[in-house]
């Protein structure tokens, strides 16, 4: 589908300076928090975004091959976890917890604020999007896997300040590394970014987070 | 009489690598069952080293798998790198785990999918030349609590 133009050194130069610059944001972030006073008064493990950050104009595909843009995104909340199924530690195990998180959580058709559970891969070229479904829906058969066109995939991890690079990535080559973000990322009914969830991540905590999020910021 | 000193140390040190293969102890060793489409899986274990010596893991394969890797899992800046360990050392009278979010057996292009209840036969090959094959359970594990 698509090969990195970048070499393996420019990206990592790529990434690092990107790491520093979302560190230096990140903690500007959190004295423009604590300076307005606007931390919730329940103690929060996750970032709150306030105001909350608006997403908009990506184009990407569901597992099912609909459009997933920012009017999916709305409606309802939105965990979104960023990976690639040829990963076997931390997105099987976060996908785990999702699905532990998302039984702590009511939902059903009729609970019209239980979230929605994405997994987006950023590797379309070894994640197709039938492969996606039968990875994701492995987990709980309510997750939506995500993927598309690596620009459209970086639209959105750019706005949502996830972090992604390959590594040792050659042409044709499907044996390489993906590095990754393992934050948890909550984005409200309106498709807003919110919350950013910080790694190890833990069932009873997110949904407790959610719960909380929720109810101070609206359903 | 110097014939006699070779041969000597090298019995010594036959008995000795074989000691070593044999004190590599294996502790609780399991293979997370996936996605019947994963691409790769995990292996976990507890590598007890008892002898006095060193031991070092050199390669490790399974005739279930394309490859089998050692991968350590490392956070820098936010970000979850995964880096490749040609060789895994464990030190004299003490333990490596290879756990969740670690140290990791990297079950690389399985042959086919995997259910729980059935098992795994990984090879370690050690830097002694000696060999020491352990049979994983796979399991369906839940979240981490």
């Amino acid at each position: 589908m698509h090969t990195r133009k970048l070499s393996g050194i420019t990206q990592i130069r790529l990434i690092i300076i990107v790491a520093v610059l979302s560190l230096i944001a990140g903690f500007g972030l959190k004295q423009l928090m604590r300076s307005s006073g606007s931390q919730p008064a329940a103690k929060l493990q996750a970032t709150i975004l306030e105001p909350p950050h608006v997403v908009k104009d990506f184009r990407l595909l569901d597992h099912d091959g609909k459009p997933f843009t920012s009017a999916s995104l709305q409606g309802h909340w939105s965990f979104l976890f960023f990976g690639y199924t040829n990963c076997p530690d931390v997105c099987p195990t976060t996908l785990k917890v999702m699905q532990a998180a998302w039984q702590l959580i009511p939902h059903g058709a009729e609970v019209k604020a239980a979230p929605k559970m994405y997994f987006v891969s950023v590797d379309p070229d070894r994640d197709s999007l039938k492969s996606l479904k039968q990875y994701v829906q492995y987990f709980d058969p309510s997750f939506i896997g995500v993927t598309g066109p690596l620009d459209e995939i970086d639209k959105l991890t750019n706005q949502l300040m996830v972090l992604y690079g390959y590594e040792d990535k050659e042409k044709d080559s499907d044996q390489y590394v993906v590095n990754h973000s393992a934050q948890l990322l909550l984005l409200d009914p309106r498709g807003r970014l919110r919350a950013i969830l910080p790694p190890p991540h833990k069932a009873a905590n997110i949904a407790r987070e959610f719960r909380i999020i929720r109810r101070q910021y609206g359903d | 009489m110097r014939m006699k000193y070779i041969s000597c140390f090298v019995l010594l040190y036959l008995v000795t690598i074989i000691v070593q293969a044999a004190e590599l102890r294996i502790e609780n060793g399991y293979v997370p069952e996936a996605p019947p489409v994963a691409p790769v899986m995990a292996g976990y274990l507890t590598l007890v080293n008892t002898t006095n010596q060193p031991i070092t893991i050199t390669a490790s394969r399974s005739d279930e798998f394309k490859r089998v890797e050692i991968h350590n899992m490392m956070m820098h800046d936010g970000m979850m790198h995964m880096e490749k360990q040609d060789r895994l050392t464990i030190p004299a009278h003490a333990k490596v785990s290879l756990e969740p979010g670690g140290y990791h057996l990297m079950l690389i292009n399985p042959r086919r999918a995997f259910r729980a209840g059935e098992k795994i036969k990984i090879t370690f090959v050690l830097s002694s030349g000696k060999q020491q094959t352990v049979i994983l359970p796979v399991k369906k594990t839940a979240a981490p609590e």
